[in-house]
């Protein structure tokens, strides 16, 4: 037996461990196709926002031009940059500064792309560690942790915030601050409760029998075990994240003009709504097509990691 | 039960200090200098220290927290404190920031129930509809609308409304007054499209989750109409999660009235609280948000007692088990729209 397993090595055995899981879940996740093509919808934003630079240059789209404001969608102008005066076709218009409408959507579809994931990724981490400690060790540091989680769901999100921004100032670090901070609570919930459900349950008292650490017992065993709900949930929240952070910049309490933001531009189409009605849906429909997105990944991912669900 | 309730607003107390305690630190560390800005730039240095000893800004940190509970002793910026309703006057407007925060509420509270009014009204139907044919064209389009509803900035739908019934059609207006109806109408149903979505797709899931259930098919067996079925013997039980999960949207139409507001101009609490920020108001900031927190637990610990009353296996559960029934609802909630 053990000959046998050794002809291979251990990493080669892992990958294709992982191999076969990946494929047994792709073929889950491909049968509901409304999530494989947002799938491909939100790669396809990603490249965008990764080409941003290269598309539209940042100072181009960030640097007035009055001559060129409220151009119709398709519409020529001559645009003068660096000393330089040019042609340039303004695919989805122009903004009351002039400026490219397409280029700044596409420039704010990074910082959308980077809000989403970096807020996710701090409150993920941050709540999953203070949620996961809560739940395994119990005892007195459980009863902070789930007090505070308690005080700050107390609070609506979005004025939870709101506060933060006002307090902290406006600048894209503190809307990343004030966004993880908003997504903490809800993590630390949700992995305290799937800890707690977990950690009394057979298989785990049999890994501690066998003189598992801690350790290994939360990283092969717990985590294992709920990880399906947090990738769904972290889906779901990218979403939501997105969603916040242009709320804010649409109050101006997140990123400021002229940054490229889809809430800032939207603030700022606001009062030319009855002239330039595109000004208002470039940025408005890339903010829906993105959460919808997320929120039809969410839901395939639902379906695709739920075992119950597996035959 | 009474023992149940007792205990739960036994709870909140901690909880709502500890929001007073959050949303003051907040505002303690927020870089703005409010005796200054009373005194405007050219004050000399001896009136500006005066200012900052009559508003109590040069007490230490835990001092300046214990008289926003319990009121702070002054000629001019004096109040009783969080713990007797008062903050003292806004910097900005000199008014009262209790009185303007509960002025302003009730308008806020008409928009939120007009909100929570419409999706139940719309939304029920559709997820009763959809969870009698599951998987079928009908079905699919009310979930991608649903998950639109859902994924719509509320400041854009605000917007896009705007400029299709306000200044295409000219059907409303584009702002809104809470004495005039009509003018109700566009920001309700701004605030209504998020709650609206969630309601459609609890109920769904709700009522395919009691459709499943054996009493259902004995229902059917007895040669009953698939109708009747629906009315009488599915829809009551599934109702209870939709009214609780009906209950938590309220309280969340309150917070999320703040975007509303401010693109209806519409003079309700969270227009306040933004313009408070904006003119870094202090007091009002404080009171508006401990106001809102506040309001907002108490919906949530009504809907959690009333679920109770209307579901009595609650009843039992709550006498035995620690954890209720509600917990499970919010989980299903959570599985749904991940909030």
């Amino acid at each position: 037996m053990r000959s046998h397993e050794s002809s291979e090595s251990k990493t080669t055995r892992a990958l294709r461990r992982f191999g076969r899981n990946a494929r047994q879940f792709w073929r889950r996740f491909s049968r509901n196709k409304l999530a494989v093509a947002s799938l491909g919808l939100v790669l396809a934003f990603a490249l965008v926002a990764v080409l941003a630079d290269v598309l539209y240059s940042y100072d181009f789209v960030t640097s007035n031009s009055p001559e060129n404001a409220f151009l119709k969608p398709g519409a020529m102008g001559s645009v003068t940059f660096h000393n330089l005066t040019f042609d340039h076709r303004f695919l989805l218009g122009s903004d009351n500064y002039g400026r490219d409408i397409l280029g700044r959507a596409i420039h704010g579809a990074r910082l959308s792309m980077v809000i989403g994931f970096v807020s996710v990724a701090i409150g993920l981490a941050v709540g999953g560690i203070l949620g996961l400690l809560a739940g395994y060790k119990g005892g007195w540091f459980d009863t902070i942790i789930m007090r505070i989680a308690d005080v700050l769901l107390a609070v609506p999100t979005i004025l939870l915030s709101i506060a933060i921004v006002a307090a902290l100032g406006n600048s894209f670090f503190n809307l990343l601050v004030a966004i993880s901070a908003s997504l903490i609570p809800g993590y630390i919930r949700i992995v305290q409760a799937s800890i707690i459900q977990v950690k009394n349950q057979e298989y785990i008292e049999a890994a501690r029998c066998i003189g598992a650490s801690d350790l290994r017992i939360v990283f092969k065993h717990v985590l294992a075990n709920i990880s399906g709900p947090l990738i769904v949930q972290s889906t779901l929240n990218v979403g939501a994240s997105i969603l916040w952070a242009s709320a804010l910049s649409f109050l101006g309490l997140g990123v400021l003009p002229p940054t490229p933001e889809w809430g800032g531009m939207l603030s700022e189409a606001r009062e030319f709504i009855q002239y330039a009605p595109y000004t208002l849906f470039v940025p408005g429909i890339a903010i829906v097509l993105i959460v919808l997105a997320y929120n039809l990944i969410g839901d395939g991912l639902r379906d695709a990691l739920d075992p119950k669900l597996k035959q | 039960m009474l023992k149940y309730i007792t205990k739960r607003i036994l709870m909140l107390v901690p909880v709502l200090l500890g929001v007073t305690f959050i949303v003051f630190s907040l505002m303690y560390v927020t870089p703005s200098d409010p005796a200054q800005m009373m005194l405007g730039a050219n004050a000399s240095p001896a009136a500006y220290t005066q200012m900052r000893a009559d508003m109590g800004l040069n007490q230490p940190f835990f001092m300046q927290y214990l008289h926003f509970l319990f009121g702070f002793k002054s000629a001019v910026f004096g109040y009783k404190g969080l713990l007797f309703g008062d903050l003292g006057r806004s910097y900005v407007t000199n008014r009262n920031v209790f009185e303007l925060i509960l002025s302003s509420f009730p308008n806020t509270v008409y928009l939120a129930l007009g909100a929570l009014l419409l999706s139940i009204v719309v939304g029920v139907p559709i997820g009763i509809l959809s969870a009698t044919k599951p998987y079928s064209v009908v079905d699919m389009v009310f979930t991608v609308f649903a998950l639109l509803g859902a994924s719509m900035p509320v400041f854009w739908i605000a917007m896009v409304l705007i400029y299709t019934f306000a200044n295409q059609f000219r059907i409303f207006p584009a702002m809104a007054n809470p004495r005039d109806i009509w003018s109700l109408v566009l920001p309700i149903i701004t605030l209504a499209m998020y709650s609206m979505a969630i309601i459609m797709r609890m109920t769904r899931s709700s009522m395919l989750e009691v459709m499943r259930q054996d009493y259902i098919r004995t229902a059917r067996v007895k040669g009953m109409p698939e109708a009747v079925v629906i009315r009488k013997h599915a829809l009551p039980n599934a109702l209870i999660p939709i009214l609780t999960v009906a209950g938590l949207q309220f309280g969340a139409l309150l917070g999320g009235a703040v975007l509303t507001e401010k693109i209806f101009s519409y003079p309700g609490l969270g227009s306040i609280m933004v313009d408070a920020i904006y003119q870094k108001d202090t007091p009002q900031i404080l009171g508006s948000v401990c106001f809102v927190a506040i309001v907002f637990t108490l919906v949530n610990l009504l809907v959690d007692i009333l679920y109770g009353i209307i579901d009595p296996r609650v009843k039992v559960s709550m006498q035995k088990a620690r954890k209720p029934l509600l917990e499970d609802t919010k989980h299903a909630f959570a599985r749904i729209f991940g909030k």
